[in-house]
């Protein structure tokens, strides 16, 4: 079966492990990848970054924007990684339940229907336990 | 350095317009020169502030009320494009360039969620439905919720309070109180945050006039009002202070003043948990205290620190363009006294406008008698 597309290329791996870009010079990480470092400006190399974090902050969006009408409501938050930076992602919240921040998450693959219909990859973050 | 001066103000009602933009943006600025008692040819040069006008929009604004061949700039910096084009305009008189600047906001604005990325290809986050504004408060609603207690009747209040100031100003969007119960049961936008705590979508125009001290005159005899502050900064990786913070330190540094003495502020509600944040970053209270400030009732209009007694953006709207330079119309009536039915009742001697843009931008401008 062929592989269900990344819906976007750089950003995560097939695994949906995270690629971001960590500074050799000064050891300042970003997600996403960038060619030089937002502390430094020194050229920057890929590198993937840690499965597991620290949820930050979330909310649960009742209303979308135009290209996300029909996939409210939704979890959306901010998970702050050990490399010290903090991704914005989809949370994976069935229930739509309130959530703690502080929690430990976990990246994990998931499938969406994108603007045209197609099925693609993402990565999202999930409750550990 | 010279001093600089508001000289006149001017705005239009918001609203939502069947005119063109380029009609009512005239408008205001014929109003700010009246006010100012100076003529369009007076005018060295002219700021056109606006976020989805689309090039030129100020030229055309200005052939309205006469092509007089002046140096016009557009400037976007999202929704403090107003603001920042007035710190722009105040280092023209200062330094010296010229003696008379207008500067101009205005915005006729698509309805609905705006759409950051107009005419260019969404990012990863906008194709995840990750970048939202309503979401982006309300995910920093959680985490002062998490941090300091902060409740939402508390955010709602700010909606109550904005509300029912713009039921005095005669160019406020919506003339309309609601109560607490009516904003925290009205539709859920992003958790905790409902409509009622997100600024109406609307259009506006409004115009301010900076003069140097040489030019300037007395107003209905009294002083124009001086610009003693301005600053226009964004993010930084370097270092773990509010962007607001460092934005306003820069301002009441140059102005020689602090926290304590302003009088009114006019301050980015965007969203109601916004207008809180603001009151903490801006100093007004200490860390996690913006709560009580709105809950012991200093921010109201009868308060010891009355915050956006024009209706703020929640009642005023927020025409993305127009915000920062309306900020600066209200300052200028509630310092003359103008302000009828909302005049703040503390003798006001300076007044402090603040607005934030999606980017990271952020800007402060510090007025006084
Ligand atoms: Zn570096």
């Amino acid at each position: 079966m062929a592989e269900i597309p990344l819906f976007e290329e750089g950003v995560m791996d097939q695994d949906a492990r995270l690629i971001g870009s960590k500074c050799p010079d000064c050891n300042q990480y970003a997600f996403p990848a960038q060619s030089y470092c937002p502390r430094c400006s020194h050229e920057m190399e890929r590198t993937a970054l840690s499965q597991e974090g620290e949820l930050y902050t979330y909310t649960i969006i009742r209303q979308g924007p135009p290209w996300w009408k029909d996939k409210v409501p939704y979890t959306v938050g901010r998970v702050k990684l050990p490399e010290g930076v903090i991704v914005k992602t989809q949370i994976k919240n069935d229930e739509l339940s309130p959530l703690q921040i502080g929690t430990k998450m976990q990246v994990e693959p998931h499938v969406m229907i994108n603007e045209q219909g197609e099925k693609v990859k993402i990565y999202r973050f999930c409750p550990v336990g | 350095m010279r001093n600089v001066y508001v000289q006149g103000v001017g705005m239009v009602k918001c609203g939502r317009y069947t005119e063109k933009i380029e009609t009512k943006a005239a408008e205001a600025c014929m109003n700010a020169l009246q006010d100012a008692g100076m003529k369009w040819r007076d005018v060295q040069a002219a700021y056109a502030a606006h976020v989805m006008q689309g090039p030129s929009a100020g030229q055309k604004v200005f052939s309205q009320i006469g092509i007089t061949g002046l140096n016009v700039t557009n400037v976007e910096n999202a929704c403090a494009s107003g603001s920042t084009a007035l710190h722009h305009a105040y280092y023209d008189i200062a330094y010296g360039k010229y003696d008379v600047v207008l500067v101009v906001g205005f915005e006729k604005m698509k309805r609905g969620v705006i759409d950051a990325n107009k005419g260019e290809e969404r990012s990863y986050e906008d194709k995840l439905g990750l970048q939202v504004m309503p979401s982006e408060y309300a995910q920093k609603a959680q985490r002062h919720m998490y941090e300091y207690g902060t409740t939402p009747e508390q955010m709602a209040k700010v909606s109550v309070k904005n509300h029912k100031n713009g039921t005095y100003n005669p160019y406020a969007h919506y003339q309309k109180n609601f109560t607490l119960e009516e904003v925290l049961q009205s539709r859920p936008i992003a958790d905790p945050l409902t409509l009622l705590q997100a600024c109406p979508t609307s259009d506006g125009a409004a115009a301010v006039i900076l003069v140097s001290e040489n030019v300037m005159k007395k107003n209905r005899n009294q002083d124009p009002i001086k610009f003693v502050g301005t600053a226009v900064q964004t993010e930084t990786i370097l270092e773990d202070i509010d962007l607001t913070t460092r934005t306003a330190n820069i301002a009441y540094q140059m102005a020689g003043l602090g926290p304590k003495d302003i009088s009114l502020a006019e301050v980015h509600d965007a969203f109601t948990i916004g207008e809180l944040l603001h009151y903490e970053a801006l100093g007004f209270c200490a860390p996690g205290e913006s709560g009580s400030l709105i809950d012991e009732g200093v921010t109201e209009i009868t308060g010891s620190l009355p915050v956006s007694p024009s209706g703020g953006l929640q009642s005023r709207g927020h025409p993305l363009g127009m915000t920062g330079v309306a900020q600066v119309c209200e300052i200028a009536w509630q310092l003359r006294g103008e302000a009828g039915q909302r005049q703040v009742q503390n003798n006001p001697k300076v007044g402090l406008a603040h607005t934030q843009g999606a980017g990271g931008i952020c800007a402060v401008n510090i007025f006084s008698l």
